[in-house]
């Protein structure tokens, strides 16, 4: 049994648009549309941190982050629900880079001194975390919490027997839990 | 937590998260119950879980969020199309830069072969002396006393010569002399006298401020049965 991607077309877009494929590379262009409004509605939730301006130049980071990385997609998620992780961490580093402003230092402190709902920030080291996961227990992580996928579907998609799935998903979420422990006893200090 | 837990602890906690075991139920409750670190380290995974679900919650509603709505900003067209055409001209210059680059090694490469099957024996800093080397004129073969060494090499002024003098039978090493800046030498009586009954002795000549041996000649000599 072989591992099947989730998103076929959207696999096979991303590798013709890779492969210089002209028509590929519009309909690519279009699809990617939803990273400005991605990252718009990231600064939204953060409180505004970042100015028009600020946030035009985002947009090229993303894109720029998310050409670099093109040749690694799977077809697991669709394609917008794997750019999205791009742009929250690419926002996080961005403020984090301007972090020495003032104005941008106060609004972060003021945040955390009075927490509201969760915002995209508060799961930055999630997705940090889930990219230092190996491939196979990543995945699986991935599909079972952000697919919402039952490990029967799992199994059925990745071509694996419903065991191997349950076992790779305690591993990862325990070597997630690891990789997340010593962050979170710093952020505690 | 991998560390502190037993084998067994793990398989525990795979069929909790895994939904095989009820935490609810007998077995699962007395499982936990009864060891507090396995309980520990099934609630550590819980919450992680729960954060999971919420990062996974935040990232479909900002997802359904942007589905719907204009789409604002720069033109994700005409940066692509920077990018493609920046990834494009950085290809082309790495791949002449390879080109490049695998030219001069060929050329480097085609010298050095040429180089060394013309001349395989010249050492590393070899001058080009047409051929000639260091011929030792005395003492040579059987010799009533060893007397003078002398040699010639026809190297222009500023080298200088080293003087190797070995046991012929021992192979040992029985005396050296540095940066001579004549072509001969003249030991003194009392070394003359200590000299094995046959030698090996060498001269390298050396190229000014380096350690390098430019040339070298060898001869045997040996003394007369009475």
């Amino acid at each position: 049994m072989g591992e099947r991607p989730l998103h076929l077309d959207d696999l096979t877009l991303s590798r013709s648009a890779r492969r210089g494929d002209r028509a590929a590379r519009d309909a690519f262009a279009l699809r990617l549309q939803c990273v400005p409004a991605m990252l718009a509605a990231i600064n939204s939730r953060l409180g505004y941190p970042l100015r028009p301006d600020e946030l035009d130049d985002l947009v090229q980071d993303a894109l720029a982050a998310i050409w670099s990385k093109i040749g690694t997609y799977e077809g697991r998620a669709s394609l917008e629900s794997w750019i999205y992780p791009f742009c929250l961490l690419e926002t996080m580093s961005t403020l984090r880079r301007r972090k020495r402003r003032p104005d941008l230092v106060e609004n972060l402190d003021e945040r955390r001194a009075n927490p509201g709902p969760a915002s995209p920030e508060d799961f930055e080291d999630v997705y940090r975390g889930l990219e230092r996961l190996s491939a196979p227990q990543g995945d699986v992580v991935r599909l079972r919490h952000f697919a919402q996928l039952t490990f029967d579907e799992m199994a059925h998609c990745l071509g694996l027997s419903i065991n191997t799935v349950k076992t790779r998903y305690y591993r990862g979420l325990a070597q997630l839990r690891s990789i997340l422990a010593p962050r979170q006893r710093e952020d505690m200090s | 937590m991998s560390e502190e837990l037993s084998r067994g602890a793990h398989e525990i906690l795979q069929r909790l998260v895994a939904g095989d075991l009820d935490p609810e139920g007998p077995e699962g409750r007395a499982l936990l119950e009864g060891d507090a670190k396995l309980r520990a380290a099934y609630e550590s995974l819980l919450a992680l879980a729960a954060r999971l679900d919420a990062a996974a919650a935040q990232e479909r509603e900002v997802l359904s969020s942007v589905e719907h709505q204009p789409q604002p900003g720069p033109p994700v067209r005409r940066i692509l199309e920077n990018i493609w055409s920046r990834q494009q001209r950085e290809r082309r210059v790495f791949r002449l830069t390879l080109a490049a680059a695998a030219a001069v090694l060929l050329v480097l490469t085609t010298l050095a072969l040429l180089h060394g099957l013309a001349k395989p024996e010249r050492p590393p800093g070899a001058i080009e002396l047409g051929g000639q080397s260091i011929t030792c004129l005395a003492p040579l073969g059987e010799v009533r006393s060893y007397g003078t060494f002398r040699w010639r090499s026809g190297l222009p002024p500023g080298y200088t010569y080293r003087l190797i003098i070995t046991d012929a039978s021992s192979g040992r090493e029985v005396h050296r002399v540095e940066a001579l800046s004549e072509p001969e030498w003249m030991p003194a009586e009392a070394l003359e006298a200590s000299l094995p009954r046959e030698i090996l002795w060498t001269v390298q000549a050396r190229m000014p401020g380096s350690e390098d041996a430019v040339l070298s000649g060898t001869a045997r000599a040996r003394l007369k049965d009475n």
